[in-house]
């Protein structure tokens, strides 16, 4: 694209002359003989280079410069003036000028301005393109400072950096709460007198001078937490370590589940090694023939190994329960809520003919409109269930038995209570605990396989509510339900 | 006729135990069974079986270890036989393994089976330490 010139000279001679000699050299150009249609040719037209006579008619020349100054053009400017003197070269440049030419001027000067000027132009487009495009690279890392600021204060981890000074350029909120101060105070803090306190001496240890491998992890104990820790050397262009990312993730959960895992298989494999022993023992009996030829004096032997087994067909089924709810941590949302008068009666009718055979007295109170409850309806009766099925088996005969359900500060309560033994007030911290049973004379002839109550507090809790119990030996005990309503 | 050996079971599963009772006692034992620890030491000095066959597991993880030291510290229980039984050995490996042997070295155990065991092979076993047992006496 050739460039091109505006010529803004109120002479017709000298425009045309001028014009002339540009178009012969191959400049595209448009002339103007006053101050106002030149600023309409700039305000509708590119022009690269703008030639300004300093005598217009309607505006003079350092009026013109100074709209064109306003208008933010990228048009280099010569001033072209018979009446060059220092006064005018200077209020000239005062108006952002680029160049003088003084009248007369031979072709060649008014070419060799000109190409100047395109030149100028031209740097000055190019200077302002960089200028830009540095002013976006800025903003992007200015953004992206903030997105690894943001990051880095987001992370479940605790994460610090410190220089080659070994001073702390940058803690998040997890780090500084775990060293006892804030992010901010932390800030310049050497690492040695934020790591002062008491417990940190393994990280004073991990961030040590005398090795500086690329990466260093260990497990550590802080106060009650285990920590799994990593610490990065990081380097500059010249390779020259600048520093060390120190991060902690807490795995003390993890590290209970991995102990408590072996804990629970033990009793299981013990669970199902003592019936299994009594059956093999009492089918042994009959293979045997330990009670001579004929059949009738092995049937309750033969009995009791069938009721075994039913017992561990229970509790195949309830251990494969507890393992779906763990992969289901989180309740089903979408479950439609539970209407737990209807719920109530319909788990109750189902337990009635346990009642009835160890001759309970059973009362069911529910309060009238209750808002559903935010539950699973299997959820509710497997819950409410296993609750009323402990009350039955742990009462004694002739007892009483009350299941009650009402609404209490913002809550729904359910409460299912018996007069039964009891529980003794050392246990009940680990009553909601999978296989616990209660070892006492009274409870031994009574089945079960202490999964009930896991199954129970983890259906509860999964959907946001709490179970509570209160137990007094002899007297008998109360399972209290909260659970959140429907609003 | 030598009267019948007095075998005497401890342990909470009332059925294992009524099914040793059938079993030991078509075998020519005398059975005494006793269902839980409480008054279980008193039982046995009363009863001074010739035999006697704990459970480990029974109110609490190590209730038959306890029992069988202080049946031990008895002067006159000193050299009976007692069998081991549990239900938790083998799951736990080395580390219970190891305990075991010092163990049975601590309270003198004759042997530690793990459950569910046969009555087959228990009684094998316990002929075994009877057989043995009556020799030390004779050579003792």
């Amino acid at each position: 694209m050739p460039t091109r010139v505006l010529v803004i000279d109120d002479e017709y001679g000298v425009r045309s002359g001028i014009r002339q000699i540009l178009e012969l050299e191959g400049y595209a150009v448009e002339v103007a003989e006053n101050g106002r249609q030149a600023l309409d040719l700039l305000d509708t037209h590119n022009f690269d280079v703008a030639l300004i006579d300093y005598q217009l008619p309607d505006i003079d020349g350092l009026t013109l410069l100074s709209s064109m100054r306003s208008r933010k053009l990228a048009t280099s400017t010569c001033m072209i003036t018979a009446y060059a003197n220092i006064d005018t070269a200077i209020a000239a440049t005062r108006q952002g000028v680029d160049f003088f030419l003084p009248k007369p001027f031979s072709p060649d000067d008014l070419l060799g301005v000109v190409e100047t000027l395109a030149r100028h132009k031209l740097l000055k487009e190019e200077a302002e393109k960089l200028r830009k495009e540095n002013e976006a690279n800025l903003l992007a890392l200015a953004t992206e400072k903030s997105q690894t600021a943001s990051l880095v204060a987001s992370l479940h981890d605790a994460v610090l950096v410190i220089n080659r000074e070994r001073e702390v350029v940058l803690a998040n909120q997890v780090m500084a709460a775990l060293l006892g101060r804030s992010p901010t105070e932390l800030l310049r803090m050497p690492i040695d007198t934020a790591l002062a306190g008491d417990g940190f001496a393994g990280l004073t240890g991990l961030l040590s001078e005398q090795d500086q491998p690329e990466q260093k992890v260990a497990e550590l104990a802080i106060g009650d937490s285990i920590f799994f820790a990593s610490v990065v050397t990081f380097h500059g262009t010249d390779g020259a370590a600048l520093g060390r990312i120190l991060t902690l993730a807490d795995v003390t959960l993890l590290r209970k589940m991995a102990m408590e895992k072996p804990r629970f298989i033990r009793t299981m494999v013990h669970e199902f090694r003592s019936p299994l022993g009594a059956i093999r023992s009492l089918i042994e009996v009959a293979t045997e023939k330990s009670l001579g030829d004929k059949l009738e004096p092995y049937l309750p032997y033969l009995e009791r190994a069938d009721h075994r087994i039913d017992r561990l067909v229970e509790l195949i089924g309830e251990l494969l329960s507890l393992s779906r709810i763990d992969l289901e941590r989180t309740a089903n949302a979408s479950e439609p809520p539970t209407d737990v008068a209807t719920a109530v009666a319909m788990t109750v009718d189902l337990y009635r003919p346990k009642i009835a055979a160890r001759k309970l007295d059973a009362t069911v109170l529910v309060e009238a409109n209750l808002p559903r409850a935010r539950i699973g309806d299997e959820d509710f009766k497997t819950i409410l269930g296993n609750l009323l099925g402990n009350a039955i088996k742990y009462c004694r005969e002739g007892g009483n038995l009350l299941v009650s359900a009402k609404q209490s500060s913002g809550k729904i309560l359910v409460e299912v209570a018996d007069s039964g033994i009891g529980i003794k007030s050392e246990n009940l911290p680990r009553l909601f605990e999978e296989f616990f049973r209660e070892k006492r004379a009274e409870t031994r002839d009574i089945d079960g396989n202490g999964l009930g109550l896991a199954i129970v507090k983890r259906l509860v809790e999964r959907t946001g509510g709490k179970i509570e119990v209160e137990s007094t030996v002899g007297v008998g005990s109360v399972f209290r339900v909260s659970l959140a309503p429907v609003s | 006729m030598a009267k019948s050996p007095k075998i005497l079971f401890v342990d909470d599963d009332r059925d294992f135990l009524s099914a040793q009772t059938a079993f030991f006692g078509s075998h020519g034992f005398e059975v005494v069974t006793v269902d839980r620890v409480d008054g279980a030491l008193e039982r046995i000095s009363e009863e001074k079986p010739e035999i006697i066959v704990l459970d480990l597991m029974m109110e609490h993880y190590d209730s038959g270890f306890m029992l069988s030291r202080k049946i031990r510290q008895d002067p006159a229980m000193a050299k009976v036989p007692i069998l081991m039984l549990s239900g938790v050995a083998s799951a736990t490996g080395h580390k219970f393994a190891a305990e075991i042997t010092a163990l049975k070295d601590w309270i003198k155990l004759d042997a530690f089976l793990d459950k569910p065991v046969t009555g087959r092979q228990l009684l094998k076993v316990v002929e075994d330490k009877l057989g043995l047992s009556k020799e030390a006496a004779a050579t003792g």
